[in-house]
């Protein structure tokens, strides 16, 4: 018997809301954990190299959702992660298979192609705040390699931030960089 | 908690499977931890970026980590941000970089520098290209205990780098150039063969010959690219000619042997329509003599 748009959407939303409450009986409470997992799964993903993470966690949500439905799961974080691991390998496999068809098939990289990437980054990085542009600039300014943390400490301190408070800004404006040029790429 | 040292190992392949399993149960179980991570993380990738890891770890971060398109793109991005944004394939559109673009605008004295600098590397170049057609490129080989570089290719372990039998030659005492001429093969992938053909290279080679053997590209002129596994351009050599070289057809290209440092490149053969056609894997070897 074929499955209708209607049924699906009915399913989800009952497999959603087992979810949320197996998180806890509580909605804000469930809500909260649902964030705390969606965030775990989100670096996990971006840990093991793949881009698109946030889609990637809310997919890993969807499957463990639809699998409550059949299975009895006792601890849901760690199943969580299984299901993570399991999507993570799919991923793998995808990406070497693209990889493989790109190299038999030898399709014509476009010769511009760091050009076009150059280009990319540049609109990404004009889409930051001004002074996340000047934050960016002035810690990747050039200097030798003995200066450069006497340099970034000194930009930590005028920002009125550790150099770790530093490191950690530049690695989001970095990872917001990266999301931006996923999604260009994409379109 | 994880040291700096443990993460770096993480990121490097360097730890075992229950340590790895572990290691990545706590980033994700751990939201302060994760960002720790990704700290040291983005430090490890502006080392590779710079060249400040040592030939270990350069190597295991290219094998453990340079593993999937997303992390080559932190890469890629790494690189532009080191470089100040400058592109450096296109140096000539690119004089004052992005910073100075998005922020002042650029100089005219910035364009002049890099109309200069241009001038000087295309003198260059037509000074390589000239030399062997007055057949004054010889092999320097100094000393009897010091192989050239053809004899330095390792010829057992990685059977797809073949020294060549011939080689430019009539020594000239007013000019001499060492020259090294390699024959790279098409097929061997840095999955299929890890690290794939060696060149090793000796500090006395000024000039490499590579010569490509050609194979299923149809359409002459062909052009020539060759990056590094990052996809970061080294050279482009466009309207190159096929040669026969012991019956068989090879696309000699020639370059300053400082175009190369020691690390993984991918060649590439483009045919007249733009087709790309066999791919090479190399890695070059810096040999200090």
């Amino acid at each position: 018997m074929d499955v209708t748009e209607e049924q699906k959407n009915t399913s989800s939303a009952e497999a959603f809301q087992l979810l949320l409450n197996r998180l806890s009986p509580d909605p804000e409470t469930a809500g909260k954990e649902y964030e705390r997992l969606r965030t775990g799964l989100m670096n996990y993903f971006h840990l093991k190299g793949l881009a698109r993470s946030v889609d990637l966690a809310d997919q890993t949500l969807d499957r463990v959702a639809s699998l409550l439905l059949t299975k009895d799961v006792s601890d849901l974080a760690g199943f969580c992660f299984g299901v993570a691991r399991l999507i993570c390998m799919e991923q793998y496999r995808a990406e070497s298979r693209q990889r493989n068809a790109n190299e038999r098939f030898a399709q014509n990289v476009h010769s511009d192609d760091d050009d076009h990437r150059y280009e990319l980054m540049r609109r990404c990085l004009e889409g930051l705040a001004a002074a996340e542009q000047e934050l960016l600039k002035a810690y990747y300014r050039n200097s030798l390699p003995r200066d450069r943390l006497s340099m970034r400490e000194k930009l930590a301190q005028q920002a009125g931030i550790t150099i770790d408070g530093l490191r950690l800004r530049i690695h989001r404006l970095r990872r917001k960089l990266e999301n931006c040029l996923n999604e260009m790429s994409s379109q | 908690m994880h040291t700096h040292e443990k993460i770096t190992q993480y990121f490097l392949g360097e730890l075992s499977a229950d340590e790895t399993e572990r290691f990545e149960h706590e980033c994700f179980s751990d939201k302060d931890f994760a960002e720790s991570v990704f700290v040291v993380e983005d430090e490890l990738i502006d080392q590779y970026v710079r060249n400040e890891l040592s030939s270990q770890e350069r190597e295991h971060f290219e094998s453990s980590y340079l593993t999937t398109d997303a992390r080559r793109t932190r890469v890629q991005m790494a690189g532009m941000l080191n470089r100040g944004m400058k592109s450096k394939t296109k140096l000539s559109a690119a004089p004052a970089g992005l910073w100075q673009r998005l922020t002042v605008g650029g100089s005219r004295w910035a364009y002049a520098l890099a109309a200069l600098i241009l001038a000087a590397v295309v003198f260059g170049v037509w000074l390589i290209v000239r030399t062997p057609r007055r057949q004054a490129i010889t092999q320097v080989n100094p000393s009897p205990s010091v192989p050239s570089p053809e004899s330095t290719l390792v010829p057992t372990s990685r059977p797809s780098v073949v020294p060549s039998p011939s080689r430019a030659s009539g020594p000239n005492p007013t000019q001499q150039v060492a020259i090294g001429v390699f024959t790279l093969v098409p097929g061997a992938t840095r999955e299929t063969n890890a690290g794939g053909q060696v060149i090793e290279l000796s500090t006395q080679t000024e000039v490499i010959e590579l010569r490509l053997i050609l194979s299923g590209v149809p359409e002459p002129p062909y052009e020539i690219r060759i990056e590094t596994v990052e996809g970061k351009r080294v050279l482009l050599r466009r309207g190159v000619k096929a040669v026969a070289i012991n019956g068989e057809q090879a696309l000699p290209v020639r370059a300053p042997a400082s175009t190369f440092a020691a690390r993984d490149y991918i060649g590439r053969v483009f045919d007249r329509e733009g087709n790309a056609g066999a791919s090479y894997s190399f890695r070059i070897v810096k040999r200090p003599n």
